[in-house]
């Protein structure tokens, strides 16, 4: 009873967690390497190798920053990134957290991490940090609209909120197909919520790297972590339809 | 064991390197830029290496050491044709380009196998503005709304606001001059109110540019017209890296740089990047009718911006040789940010396009008391200083908008001797070709 309904669920959102993130990152080396990037080290060590001299550097401090708060946003971002992967139907079978309500925890999910986002520039206390949480809250709102659409979307036709029960109704048609939209702006969704490639406005190069800017060691590695992790169940939800037909 | 482990692999990450651009050394970082593992970054706090190239004029020593004490240990700093602060004598330094990637990485390895110590503070730890165990309640603070709470004197609304009437409390800080979305040297006092400027007030002016020898020597006597063109293009190429960068649009940045070194600049290299900026949004991106300037500040200005404003202002078009060539002189209207990146792409364009037909024809400039240079025409006197422009145009923008419009402006004065003399050699074919394989 343990062993199934929880230690294995734990370990398989860890598991897929920690194993998608790398993968995230190797595929950003590997992209950043095909658009003409100068690169020197492998696309799979690259990451390995930036997480390890994060490890070695030192976590520095700012003037009278909230501590607690600049601690643990990254910790929380990570964690709002694990709520939402145990959500997800890996199989007809294999589901870490079978919740009847999983469409709206994945909801919260969103917008909580506008809160940890914003926690993230602003404890800090310094300007670009602060600008960067200003950013992501104006945006964040924006997102979250964008996929309260999607998801009671997907929701009506399978006349539940539990994430297996959306996949089982794409039996006979998939969602990508029934609302076309849904998939796309998903996508835009999670590349603004991780603030990734072309949507990358909150951590941004105008801002020295926005509220970020003024981490370093172990800190900046599990923002790093967090936000590669967090794209992990973005990207999860979306394959899940393949097996419902399969 | 372990952390030995760590420290091997921990070594062969990419350098992160912060650059601090001091007089005339800017030109090293193009050459990192195209390096494959040197990454220049955005943050001290997120560089192992802090590279200071180029001089630092002695009144911003205390402005660097600011910087300095900003990396986290272990940290490195590398001179590159600069001289060290007095506290750090016995720092590296090197005056030789090629050096510079290798001395980099070897830096970092050191660092990270322990060969090498961290470099020391050379600040006291403590915070600008006494505030512990100060004031009324122990936090600096005194009174309803006086005093240093925490350090920072309370956030004040003092005026109105510019925007939407979201009455943000107000933020004054110093930018630069070690900014790296700042023109090198530009220092300015800024309040902000969000994202919002409310004011800017320029406190010190950008670095001197250095510009090719054959401007200057296009002032002695003739010179042939497709050198002077070529040196052109890649003058306005490199600033378009700049502004592509602070996009965050760093392919395209990179391909912009790569022309600009590629011996071989041709204007179909030009016309593929052109399609890509028009695909990647950024005429668009720039485009919303920001950073526009008036028909005065314009010509004061000078160069792209005042062209780009609607001034027929050009001494190629009282050259002969030019006029030989049928130059014709190009402009646009409105004045803004995106207007002047119009230009500058299709300056680019006319210079490589009357390249080729004066190498073809070995048409030479004919007037030598004047030259149009890329920063605005030279002509008895030098394209004056004009950051102080900046006080009445960034006001009322957002940061973004203000970044922008900051990289579209090319304000800084001319050097009174060349990229050769300064050591930033103007091409150098390998860097683009290493790059590339």
């Amino acid at each position: 009873m343990i062993l199934d309904e929880l230690i294995l669920p734990v370990l398989l959102v860890i598991v897929v967690l920690v194993v998608g993130a790398y993968l995230v990152a190797v595929l950003d080396e590997a992209i950043a390497g095909a658009l003409g990037m100068p690169r020197a080290t492998s696309v799979w060590t690259a990451p390995l190798a930036q997480g390890a001299w994060l490890l070695t550097q030192q976590a520095n401090a700012t003037e009278a920053p909230d501590w607690r708060a600049w601690r643990l946003a990254p910790a929380l971002y990570l964690a709002l990134a694990a709520i939402g992967l145990a959500v997800v139907p890996f199989s007809p079978t294999l589901i870490p957290t079978d919740l009847v309500t999983s469409v709206v925890l994945w909801g919260s999910v969103e917008a909580l991490a506008t809160v940890v986002i914003f926690l993230h520039g602003w404890s800090a206390n310094t300007l670009l940090a602060l600008i960067g949480a200003y950013r992501y809250v104006a945006l964040g709102l924006s997102y979250i609209l964008i996929s309260m659409f999607v998801l009671i979307g997907v929701a009506l036709p399978a006349e539940s909120l539990q994430f297996s029960q959306v996949v089982a109704s794409q039996e006979g048609l998939w969602n990508v197909i029934r609302q076309p939209l849904g998939l796309p702006l998903f996508l835009i969704v999670g590349l603004g919520m991780t603030f990734w490639g072309p949507l990358n406005l909150a951590d941004s190069r105008d801002l020295a790297r926005g509220t970020a800017s003024a981490v370093s060691g172990p800190p900046r590695l599990v923002w790093n972590l967090a936000r590669a992790a967090m794209l992990v169940p973005s990207a999860a939800r979306r394959r899940a339809p393949s097996w419902a037909a399969g | 064991m372990a952390v030995s482990w760590l420290s091997r692999l921990a070594a062969q990450a990419s350098v992160p390197v912060f650059p601090v651009r001091g007089l005339h050394g800017e030109e090293a970082f193009y050459q990192l830029a195209l390096t494959p593992g040197i990454e220049l970054v955005d943050s001290p706090r997120h560089a192992s290496i802090l590279l200071v190239a180029g001089g630092v004029p002695p009144d911003q020593h205390d402005a660097l050491r600011r910087v300095h004490d900003q990396l986290p240990a272990p940290f490195a700093t590398l001179w590159y044709c600069s001289e060290p602060l007095a506290e750090l004598a016995s720092a590296t330094r090197l005056d030789d380009p090629g050096a510079l990637p290798g001395a980099l990485m070897t830096i970092h390895r050191e660092l990270m196998s322990g060969k090498r110590g961290s470099s020391p503070r050379l600040l006291p730890d403590e915070p600008p503005n006494p505030w512990e165990g100060l004031g009324d309640d122990g936090h600096g603070g005194e009174g309803m709304m006086g005093g240093v709470p925490y350090g920072r004197p309370m956030a004040m609304n003092m005026t109105d606001d510019l925007r939407d009437g979201l009455t943000l409390d107000s933020l004054t800080v110093i930018l630069g001059p070690f900014l790296p979305m700042l023109p090198p040297g530009l220092s300015a006092k800024v309040t902000l109110q969000g994202d919002l400027i409310q004011s800017w007030t320029t406190r010190g002016a950008p670095y001197p540019i250095a510009l090719e020898s054959l401007f200057f020597q296009a002032l002695q006597g003739p010179v042939p017209i497709a050198a002077l063109e070529r040196a052109r293009a890649r003058y306005h190429l490199k600033r378009l890296h700049f502004a592509l960068r602070l996009a965050g649009l760093d392919r395209l940045a990179l391909e912009a740089l790569r022309l600009a070194f590629d011996s071989h600049l041709s204007l179909k290299g030009v016309a593929i990047l052109r399609r890509r900026l028009m695909r990647s949004g950024f005429f668009r991106l720039t485009a919303t009718g920001q950073g526009r300037l008036d028909e005065e500040t314009a010509r004061r200005a000078g160069g792209v911006a005042a062209r780009a404003a609607g001034h027929e202002e050009d001494w190629r078009s009282e050259d002969e040789g030019y006029r030989q060539l049928g130059f014709l002189l190009l402009t646009q209207r409105q004045g803004d940010t995106a207007a002047r990146w119009r230009q500058t792409l299709s300056e680019v364009e006319q210079s490589l396009q009357l390249a080729a037909q004066a190498e073809h024809e070995a048409v030479h400039t004919q007037r030598s008391d004047g030259v149009e240079t890329p920063r605005g025409t030279w002509h008895r006197q030098w394209p004056e200083e004009a950051s102080d422009l900046l006080d009445d145009l960034l006001p009322g923008l957002e940061w973004d908008e203000a970044m922008s419009t900051l990289a579209s402006l090319d304000l800084a004065p001319l050097s009174p001797w060349s990229l050769e003399e300064t050591g930033g050699a103007p091409i150098t074919q390998d860097i683009g070709e290493e790059s590339r394989a």
